[in-house]
């Protein structure tokens, strides 16, 4: 298996090549460096244009949404380069440009199409009316898991929008084939010269996604470990496709293991969502204990209300919930594995200041 | 009137687009046109500003009146001196939304440009491993870089600063750690009005599609470009000292 110090060795003799002969399109390559959650910075060569987005062509103005500089400049780069029928217009966003005018801005920009992390896409969504985006005809999407909480807010908020979805990894590129159109979201079927892997699939057939792929000539990724879950869907897509892959989340990011359960992030999103009056925000800290002689698992809830605290009633009527609701494995709650002598008892502290809250809102956090 | 003024002035004032016809209100000589100010892009729409369909990219340009659209078709950022030309440019810059126009003019130079990260930690692993040869910057990102900077052991062919407001005095350092270090004048809204190499008294020279009055409100720039929205009369706020041919200037004060 490819890890990211292995990817890290593969990119930096591919720029090495590249510094060495400085290409004689300089529109076909973008450099850029990825963090990410993961957590490590790369430097990486991408092919320009991106595959996965037809009917560019038809466009005229598109808001796009990523939290990277480079991602954003190569959404430039490619409309800059490609053949269309109108004169496309890209606006690129900062996560700093959602202040008060913003609404006003994106009214005047009048954007028929927006692409980007759905996470960015929403809360740029979020701060202009509905009206704003009811027209928008497409909304491409990539680079985030697609929670129940997301899609129903993009359909929602983009009711006449065709929804094109992408996989792609920030060190290695594109995964997944233009969007069939007959694919439920989170499911992708691989692009022609990539091979997909799911390593040590669990009895639900989930396992961690490995990825096979040529990067350019004499530079090959082999079983590159992307860091999502995955696992294979059996049904054969209505487009005659064969191969048709789910991703399942991020670890650490939208699911933390936990001896051999799994807190979930849009579990969590599912059951706070009911209790939206009582708390503005949460967090989840998920660590292994050792007590009673065993190792166990404990979870403590940290939750913030800008306006008050919440009076012990309501609070105990909340965690009955959640321990009757939260699910942590495909059948059993968290109460059923408290009972089972699993986990602790769940812990809620009420937070006196807001989360510190970086680029991504991590949600989930294991402590060591 | 220079020519290209003439045939700009013309195309706007028969255009579609009434922003211009609006702001003149009838008024036809040149030198007696009203004053474009920064608070007449942010009082009027993108779309009721327009005077050109292009491919283009759109920027929010943030001041503290209010944000504003600023649209730069691909064709006018090429044609802006916004760099020095090298093998492998970097583009670290305060504001996002410049620094993708600054790197997008790397590429309509046929260049790959590395861009900057806000992270200045992130920005400067990359720097090295792509072995920078040019800098575009502006005068609080490059502050960032500094520790980079002092850790080379070669000069940059160039650094290039790109902001509306310069302290020449506080900049000098910079001298050693490029072979030239200029310093690109301009607003978000206009692109560039003057380039100076640095000196503790810098000497603006205008782009060649530019010219310069100095009125009573300051100095005021027109450029013959038509740009999607075209500079004609736009009042800098800055004061400053025209030279005896009319193509630099000095800067007393800035706005």
């Amino acid at each position: 298996m490819l890890d990211r110090a292995g990817i890290a060795l593969l990119a930096q003799k591919r720029l090495e090549q590249f510094i060495a002969k400085r290409p004689e399109q300089a529109h076909l390559f973008s450099i850029k460096m990825t963090s990410g959650t993961t957590s490590e910075p790369l430097v990486s060569m991408l092919d320009n244009p991106p595959r996965y987005f037809v009917a560019f062509s038809k466009l005229q103005r598109i808001v796009a949404c990523y939290g990277s500089l480079a991602i954003r400049l190569a959404n430039a780069l490619y409309v800059r380069h490609q053949k269309t029928e109108y004169p496309l217009r890209i606006l690129l966003l900062d996560p700093g440009d959602l202040v008060p005018g913003f609404e006003a801005l994106f009214a005047d920009f009048s954007p028929d199409a927006m692409r980007g992390f759905p996470s960015f896409i929403i809360r740029a969504s979020e701060r202009v009316p509905i009206e704003a985006t009811a027209n928008i005809a497409y909304v491409q999407v990539a680079g985030e898991l697609l929670t129940n909480a997301r899609i129903s807010f993009l359909k929602e908020h983009f009711p006449q929008a065709a929804f094109q979805r992408a996989y792609l990894s920030a060190e290695i590129g594109l995964i997944s084939d233009v969007d069939c159109g007959f694919l439920p979201f989170n499911r992708y079927h691989p692009v022609k010269d990539v091979t997909v892997d799911i390593d040590t699939p669990d009895e639900n057939g989930s396992g961690t996604l490995l990825v096979t792929k040529m990067l350019d000539e004499g530079v090959y990724a082999e079983k590159y470990r992307i860091g999502d879950t995955a696992r294979w869907i059996k049904e054969l897509c209505a487009c005659g496709n064969p191969l048709t892959f789910e991703v399942l989340g991020r670890e650490g990011y939208d699911y933390i293991k936990i001896l051999g359960c799994q807190v979930r992030a849009e579990e969590a999103e599912r059951i706070f969502a009911k209790y939206a009056n009582l708390f503005d925000t949460y967090r989840i800290d998920v660590e292994e204990i050792h007590a009673e002689g065993k190792i166990k698992g404990k979870l403590t809830l940290r939750t913030y209300n800008k306006k008050w605290f919440i009076a012990d009633n309501l609070i105990q009527s909340f965690l009955e919930d959640f321990n009757n609701s939260f699910f942590m494995t495909p059948t059993k709650t968290f109460g059923v594995l408290v009972k089972e002598g699993l986990f602790e008892p769940v812990v809620l502290l009420q937070e006196t200041s807001p989360f510190v809250q970086g680029p991504k809102e991590f949600k989930l956090r294991m402590k060591k | 009137m220079n020519t290209a003024l003439q045939t700009l002035i013309h195309t706007i004032q028969n255009h579609t687009t009434e922003w211009y016809r609006v702001l003149w209100g009838g008024e036809t000589e040149f030198s007696s046109l009203p004053l474009l100010h920064q608070k007449d892009f942010i009082d009027t729409p993108l779309s009721k500003r327009r005077y050109k369909d292009e491919k283009s990219l759109v920027k929010i340009v943030h001041t503290p009146q209010g944000p504003f659209l600023s649209e730069w078709s691909f064709a006018d950022i090429a044609k802006e001196e916004w760099g020095v030309l090298s093998e492998r440019p970097f583009v670290y810059l305060s504001d996002p939304h410049g620094a993708i126009e600054k790197s997008m003019w790397c590429y309509e130079q046929n260049r790959v440009p590395l861009i900057g990260e806000k992270n200045p930690d992130i920005a400067t692993v990359a720097a090295k491993k792509y072995q920078i040869d040019s800098l575009i910057a502006d005068p609080l990102s490059i502050a960032k870089l500094l520790p980079f900077l002092e850790s080379r052991t070669e000069k940059l062919a160039a650094i290039t600063l790109v902001a509306e407001v310069f302290s020449p005095q506080e900049l000098l350092h910079l001298s050693k750690y490029a072979d030239v270090v200029r310093l690109v004048l301009a607003f978000s809204e206009t692109g560039v009005l003057g380039i100076a190499q640095l000196s503790n008294a810098p000497m603006f020279i205008l782009p060649a599609n530019c010219f310069v009055e100095n009125v009573s409100d300051g100095l005021v720039f027109t450029k013959t470009t038509q740009y999607v929205t075209p500079i004609i009369r736009y009042a800098s706020g800055i004061s400053g000292e025209v030279s005896e041919g009319g193509r630099a200037f000095t800067v007393k004060t800035y706005a």
